[in-house]
């Protein structure tokens, strides 16, 4: 009997027909992407808990019971202070820097959104916790961290019947995600967008594949992953499968606005820079006039987090409400020079394997496109 | 350990044995209604101050004399999530 490598223990233990999670942040792809054979999880940082439980309701009644899940940022770290202390901390040449710009550019005031609010703190712990409820109580497939370690609930989780994935940055995230028992670790190398790790994929992926060696956890290859060659290599790499993000910004489900899409098509590798300018940490986005302005001659270093999202959430929710496409931005990774038009889910999925396919039929000399 | 103090629902307690022990620990996090979230690294000594949260138990330890931080990070301490504080002094029989 032959054996399809693209048929891996994931696809086995998940019941999937291709070995292609997507990450997204809107719902219309998680669906289209698990519709198509693959695994959609859904980013609910930054929703609040009735809105979690209504997009898992809105995906449920489009997927059935195939596989999805939920990613969460858990915190991983917090520093404690009330707000008033902190908004003292913040400097008056920061505050008249960011004024000029909004003064100077014509940037609205936005409408307040106060359920959004950033909290500080334990009342961050509080916040995932509820989020982290209503996933126990959807009973939802799969709980993915996006941040920290998910190892508190995955007794809770496997009573459930839940599945728990932890994505880690670092070698010895993965030994400690292993030693609790995580069932997938996502291996995220330095070029995935947003909140990446230090060391690249290649070289990460191996040493945690070596690590779940001999255990139920499987292994996911994540950052920079655009194209079905990289899905083989991942998978040459002992990899049991890949975990993508910024190829379904510029899908047709995807909510990201249409200039956005066409400004990621453009985009080059380099054009996702890593820039402080918005969280105060270091987030790999597309490059904007926003993280420009923090560049030029006379700006000031952005604050640490939480004190830069507290001195510009407001201007960038103008930014945002005002529709300032040259201002706006996205998270997005390296791969980004992969994505060269606007398509369905998909067929991004069925792309990614048919390009795959062909790398293994060469691999086995096997003539391609004949 | 010390009697606990429950603070709306967070449960915080002194561990003696464990003030003073050198760690390393990965951080980061993301604020409330943020999509955006860090990932960030730390040395120093366990303050031995530590919070429970909710059912299963969240464990946090507060790290200070922070020898190693982010360059931006103003902060004297850090309560950090016991999965990925990593001893680098002997720890006592059971581990943190």
């Amino acid at each position: 009997m032959e054996s399809n490598p693209l048929h891996t223990r994931l696809c086995e233990e998940y019941r999937c027909e291709v070995p292609v999670v997507a990450f997204a942040h809107t719902k219309d792809v998680i669906a289209a992407v698990t519709n198509a054979g693959g695994i959609g999880i859904l980013g609910a940082a930054g929703a609040t808990p009735d809105e979690l439980r209504s997009s898992i309701k809105w995906i449920r009644e489009r997927v059935g019971n195939r596989p999805f899940g939920v990613d969460l940022l858990v915190p991983a770290s917090f520093v404690e202070g009330n707000r008033e202390d902190l908004e003292a901390m913040i400097p008056a040449g920061h505050r008249d820097f960011v004024s000029k710009l909004q003064a100077d550019n014509g940037i609205p005031d936005p409408t307040p959104d106060n359920a959004r609010r950033g909290g500080l703190g334990p009342e961050l712990l509080r916040h995932s916790r509820a989020l982290l409820e209503v996933l126990f109580e959807e009973k939802v497939s799969i709980f993915a961290s996006g941040l920290g370690s998910p190892a508190f609930v995955v007794e809770r989780a496997h009573e459930q019947g839940m599945k728990v994935w932890g994505l880690v940055g670092l070698p010895r995230q993965a030994r400690r995600q292993v030693e609790a028992g995580i069932d997938l670790i996502v291996a995220q190398g330095y070029d995935s967008g947003g909140h990446s790790g230090t060391i690249g994929t290649f070289t990460l992926v191996p040493e945690v594949i070596n690590m779940a060696e001999g255990t139920h956890t499987l292994v996911l290859a994540g950052g920079g992953i655009s194209n079905g060659r990289q899905l083989a290599a991942a998978i040459a790499m002992g990899a049991d499968g890949i975990w993508t993000g910024t190829i379904w910004l510029a899908t047709h489900e995807s909510e990201t606005p249409m200039f956005l899409k066409q400004r990621l098509i453009e985009s080059q590798a380099e054009d996702a820079i890593q820039s402080r300018a918005t969280s105060g940490k270091p987030i790999r986005q597309l490059r904007s006039k926003w993280s420009d302005a923090w560049k030029q001659a006379g700006a000031p270093d952005p604050l640490p987090m939480p004190l830069q999202p507290m001195l510009v959430s407001n201007v960038l929710a103008g930014i945002n409400q005002g529709k300032m496409e040259d201002w706006m931005t996205t998270p997005a990774g390296q791969s980004v020079v992969g994505i060269h038009s606007i398509r369905p889910a998909a067929e991004v999925v069925f792309s990614l394997v048919g390009e795959a396919q062909d790398q293994f039929d060469r691999m086995a000399g096997v003539p391609v496109g004949v | 350990m010390t009697h606990a103090d429950v603070d709306d629902g967070l449960v915080r307690y002194f561990d003696a044995e464990l003030a003073g022990l050198r760690v390393q620990a990965d951080g980061g996090n993301a604020a409330i209604g943020s999509r955006l979230a860090s990932r960030e690294m730390f040395e120093g000594r366990l303050t031995g101050r530590r919070i429970d949260e909710g059912n299963p138990p969240w464990q946090w330890l507060e790290v200070g004399e922070l020898t190693l931080h982010p360059d931006e990070f103003t902060d004297a301490s850090v309560w950090c999530e016991l999965s990925y504080i990593y001893p680098l002094e002997p720890v006592r029989a059971g581990g943190i």
